[in-house]
């Protein structure tokens, strides 16, 4: 027996290592990773095991003992933090970018700050930052789980973003192992219940998220399923090292993340805020650690003043957000009030000496048109348009003088980032519309300059324009009109993806009643969405000249043209 | 009084392995006194006693040894029949010596010292509370959980006093000293926790026991139907529901302020063993000289719980056990988590050894620490709600201060922390370090 030994107890330990909790986190994105594998294919799978295996072997040499075959691959923390970056990483990103990763994460962000539990920033997290200031062009293909309208086509689609349900499954185009929050929760509640993670970064980053949604006006529960909050939620900012340990602390640490995470997504050039969120909270860790601490037992005056304050300063907190979402709620009943007349407001702008406005007859379904009049001499139009821009529908408000040509324009209520709502509103960038006209309203879209950085919603506004301008004019049936004399119910097939594709149309009175699919052997979460996606866009607009579902191109054809061929065109 | 609900402590604490079944069924035996014994004059918190013996006098079982003394002390009674050998200084498990007295034990065994019994019901309520206490202090009886805070002084508080609870969570692994106590003699439990209670004035009573020992919550629920006043209390099973703070936030809901006495809260917290002994002095007025040990662990033969005479030696009870199992275990007194592991099996029973442990190499804490990797359980299982991680990085770069402000002296030494630390560090040993330190500069 050793002369040195330790006298004082606990003379009996958990079974718990470091090692264990690297490896059970691991198991943890277990889920993230098939379905990862399901949705992207093997790509992804490569992605994923090489930033991972590639980290681990890297880090190797420097963990004590250095390389033995019986622990390839360490303690497992590289591991684990390749497997976390892989996971962010784009399906379709080249062969290296997965070492790129290992190389940031082993050498950068561990071995330069002393290795395992010193880091100061989530090396996964570090390795991202740097592929995203480094490589840009990689960051439009992150864009997408976000702008899936915008990827798609430019054109408007009822209910522009992914339903609920599809954010939860996952299966929207994004990053590998961000896109399932099914998958991302099923390993987390596994981590929760074998107490490897707390519950109180991540419920406050949610939270705090939803919140902060809900102050910028946004749908608190898409921008929480949409991107990759729920996984830097769940797995990032859950990070032990990186992350205070105080109860208080941990929670604060989590509202933190989500309240700049959003800020970042709606302030900045930068559309997925999370990397940066938690990596500034990973730099406040030790400031929070110190400060934020929590009464000991036993200190029960202590506490009770400590309650106060958290209540006093969480209800000024509560009190702001109610303020600033008050008023833009208020802002948006004025504003919707549009859709009824000619608002004083913009009365009094473009035209101060109106008495009043009539509503004229407009040619175009989403143009308002309003005649101006001073007694009874007719001053000009005030025209009421929108367009779905970068995430939203911006409105747009056109003043025509008796000639009808433009003399005022104001971009009215829209749900763009305050950046981008910044740039469209402008004068240097309106000012082009000026003197545009009724009698050829395409060259507004034609000559269009757009703003670089903003050219999706530069060009919506325009697209609103020129639907304003063309507003006695009725739009020209769109090609492909199905013929639809015949009731009846009518079979077709086509080729899809994966074998033929069988639909069922039924003709009423001249409509499209339903569109059933008989037969198919499309891909379940890919495939199958496409199908009723076409099914319902065919059906609506009477159409076949509807967009094809991106990621799933062959079904979508093949669905248009079983539908096509029931009909006989 | 019937009481079906389970009680635990809001925040922190953890789950042990409880290692209970190698004794939980082993009655209670009593250990024959060795040829020799060694007892300390000092086995309680306080100052040693004078000896009130001189070497070659005759002694009997339950005779004084000695009594007074400058400060805080209880009395030392023989805990056999023999002869004063000799005075010397005892090796306790903490490396401390204490003055002590060898006696050898008669062969022929002899009779024992009894006080007369007291007939508590002839007597006035204040007449009461003083008999309680004279007799608690004649009879030598200090707090059995491991705490030896003398008993007579812990009675004549002057805080108003309205629940008495009975310590039996005995949360520590292996040991199962309460759990038998409350199976073979609840009666007793009942009774001296009863006098306890009418000695303060206290209205109610509570034997908190915790689930993993369900003989003896059975035993305690059907005792209880006997005492209107009194009721026992499961807990969840959860480390350190022993903890007196603890075990009070539990059952009554109530927080001991920090630096305060459960008394502030109109509260009094006994051992389940020293209502026992309470029970026995007052009504067969034998006093405390021998006490229950569990030997216990994978390391020894034949894990047994022990009456031992006090003054033993713990090689004398491993002995007994039918030694050990493999060579050299590690050798701990007390309980596994706040217990001392000792070398020299020379080291005497006394009143506040609760446990024997032979801990085998499998069982036993030995494995290398590493960096901190922040998981932050340690701060989740602490019971005072301290940040046991921050408090050692200051402790280990001599910021001792900080340490303090990060709440070092509220530490309740529980060592949960190290347990479930996943890095394996010394957490408790550099927390003990920091507070002597700290206790240290205090007095300079």
């Amino acid at each position: 027996m050793s002369t040195n030994i330790r006298r004082s107890g606990p003379h009996i330990e958990s079974r718990d290592s470091v090692r264990r909790n690297m490896w059970e986190v691991s198991a943890a994105l277990l889920p993230a990773t098939l379905a990862a594998g399901i949705f992207f294919g093997p790509w992804a799978l490569y992605l994923i095991f090489a930033s991972a295996f590639g980290a681990a072997i890297l880090e190797r040499p420097f963990s004590p003992g250095g390389f033995s075959l019986k622990s390839p691959l360490g303690d497992g923390s590289a591991f684990l933090a390749g497997l976390l970056y892989g996971l962010t990483l784009a399906p379709g990103s080249p062969w290296w970018i997965p070492f790129f990763g290992a190389v940031i994460i082993v050498f950068v962000a561990k071995q330069a700050f002393g290795g395992i539990g010193h880091n100061v920033f989530n090396p996964a997290l570090v390795a991202r930052g740097i592929l995203l200031l480094a490589y840009p062009a990689l960051v439009t293909e992150w864009r997408v789980p976000l702008d899936y309208d915008v990827v798609t086509t430019a054109t408007p689609l009822a209910g522009g973003s992914a339903s609920y349900l599809e954010l939860f499954l996952g299966t929207v185009p994004g990053s590998i192992g961000e896109v399932s929050a099914l998958a991302l929760l099923i390993g987390a509640a596994y981590l929760f219940y074998r107490g490897f993670v707390g519950w109180r970064i991540s419920v406050g980053y949610l939270g705090a998220s939803m919140v902060t949604a809900l102050a910028f006006g946004l749908d608190p529960l898409h921008t929480v399923l949409a991107g990759s909050i729920m996984f830097a939620a769940l797995f990032m900012a859950t990070d032990m090292v990186t992350s205070p340990v105080g109860r208080s602390a941990r929670l604060l640490y989590g509202v933190g993340c989500g309240v700049l995470t959003v800020v970042i997504r709606e302030l900045t050039q930068y559309p997925e805020g999370t990397t940066f969120a938690v990596l500034i909270m990973n730099g406040a860790t030790p400031l929070i650690d110190v400060t934020v601490v929590d009464t000991f037992f036993g200190e029960v005056t202590r506490r009770g003043k400590r309650v106060a304050a958290i209540v006093a300063v969480a209800a000024v907190v509560v009190l702001a957000v109610a303020i600033g979402f008050g008023e833009d709620a208020l802002r948006s009943v004025t504003e919707s009030s549009v859709a009824d007349g000619a608002t004083r407001r913009d009365l009094a702008l473009f035209f101060p000496d109106a008495d009043g406005a009539r509503p004229e007859e407009s040619e175009r379904p989403g143009v308002q048109a309003h005649q101006v009049y001073r007694g009874e001499e007719p001053l000009g139009y005030l025209l009421y348009s929108s367009q779905y821009g970068y995430k939203s529908r911006i409105h747009v408000v056109t003043a025509l003088d008796t000639n009808e040509r433009v003399v005022g324009l104001r971009i009215g209520d829209h749900n763009e980032s305050a950046t981008l709502g910044a740039l469209v509103r402008r004068p240097s960038f309106l000012n082009q519309f000026l003197r545009r006209s009724t009698r050829n309203p395409d060259a507004v879209v034609d000559s269009l300059e757009a703003i670089s950085g903003a050219t999706v919603s530069s060009r919506a506004v325009a697209v609103a324009l020129q639907e304003a301008l063309s507003f006695r004019v009725a739009p020209a049936p769109p090609p492909g009109q199905l013929n639809l004399g015949t009731d009846g119910v009518f079979e077709g097939s086509a080729t899809g993806y994966n074998g033929a594709i069988t639909v069922e149309v039924t003709v009423q009175g001249g409509e499209i009643e339903s569109i059933t699919v008989v037969s198919h052997n499309e891909t379940p979460g890919i495939g199958e969405p496409a199908l009723a996606r076409i099914a319902d866009a065919v059906r609506e607009s009477k159409t076949l000249d509807v967009d094809i579902v991106s990621g799933a191109t062959a079904t979508s054809r093949g669905m248009i043209g079983a539908i096509s061929d029931a009909l006989g065109e | 009084m019937e009481n079906n609900s389970i009680k635990k402590f809001p925040i922190g604490g953890t789950h042990l392995p409880e290692e209970k079944e190698l004794t939980t069924h082993t009655p209670i035996v009593e250990m024959p006194p060795p040829v020799e014994v060694t007892i300390p004059l000092k086995q309680h918190l306080g100052v040693p006693v004078e000896p009130a013996v001189k070497v070659g006098d005759r002694v009997r079982k339950g005779q004084v040894l000695g009594h007074r003394a400058q400060g805080l002390r209880a009395i030392v009674h023989s805990s056999v029949s023999g002869e004063v050998v000799g005075f010397t200084d005892a090796i306790l498990p903490d490396d401390t010596t204490v003055p002590s007295v060898r006696i050898r034990t008669d062969a022929a065994g002899g009779d024992e010292v009894l006080l007369d019994p007291i007939d508590l019901e002839s007597l006035s309520p204040e007449d009461f509370r003083a008999a309680v206490i004279k007799r608690t202090e004649e009879a030598g009886i200090v707090g059995l959980g491991g705490a030896t805070f003398p008993t007579h002084i812990k009675l004549g508080t002057q805080d108003p006093i309205d629940t008495v609870i009975v310590n039996g969570a005995e949360c520590e692994p292996y040991i199962t000293v309460d759990d038998r106590l409350m199976q073979e003699r609840a009666d007793d439990v009942f009774r001296g926790l009863d006098i306890v209670r009418r000695a303060v004035g206290a209205k109610q009573g509570f034997i908190a026991c915790e689930v993993n020992k369900p003989d003896a919550l059975k035993r305690l629920r059907e005792v209880a139907r006997n005492y209107p006043c009194i009721a026992a209390q499961a807990l969840d099973t959860r480390y350190p529901h022993g903890a007196e703070k603890h075990l009070i936030k539990a059952v009554l809901n109530r927080e001991v302020p920090l630096r305060s006495l459960p008394g502030s809260v109109g509260v009094l917290v006994n051992n389940v063993q020293t209502v026992c002994a309470i029970a026995d002095a007052v009504d067969r007025g034998r006093v405390l000289s021998a006490r229950v040990v569990t030997v216990s662990g994978y390391g020894v033969t034949a894990p047994k719980n022990l009456m031992i005479p006090l003054g033993a030696s713990i090689g004398d009870a491993i002995e007994f056990c039918g030694g050990e199992t493999v060579p050299d275990p590690a050798v701990v007194v007390g309980g596994p988590m706040t217990g001392t592991r000792i070398i020299n099996r020379s080291i005497p029973v006394t009143k506040a050894t609760s446990g024997i442990i032979l801990l085998t190499e499998e069982e036993y804490a030995g494995s290398a620490y590493m960096a901190c990797i922040r998981c932050g359980k340690c701060v989740e299982v602490c019971p005072m709600y301290l940040p046991p991680n921050r408090m050692t990085a200051y402790v280990n770069n001599d910021m001792i201060e900080e340490a303090v402000g990060a709440g070092l002296e509220a530490c309740i030494l529980c060592g949960a922390c190290q347990f479930v630390c996943p890095s394996k560090r010394p957490l408790l040993e550099w927390i003990k370090h920091g507070k002597a330190v700290a206790a240290a500069r205090k007095k300079r």
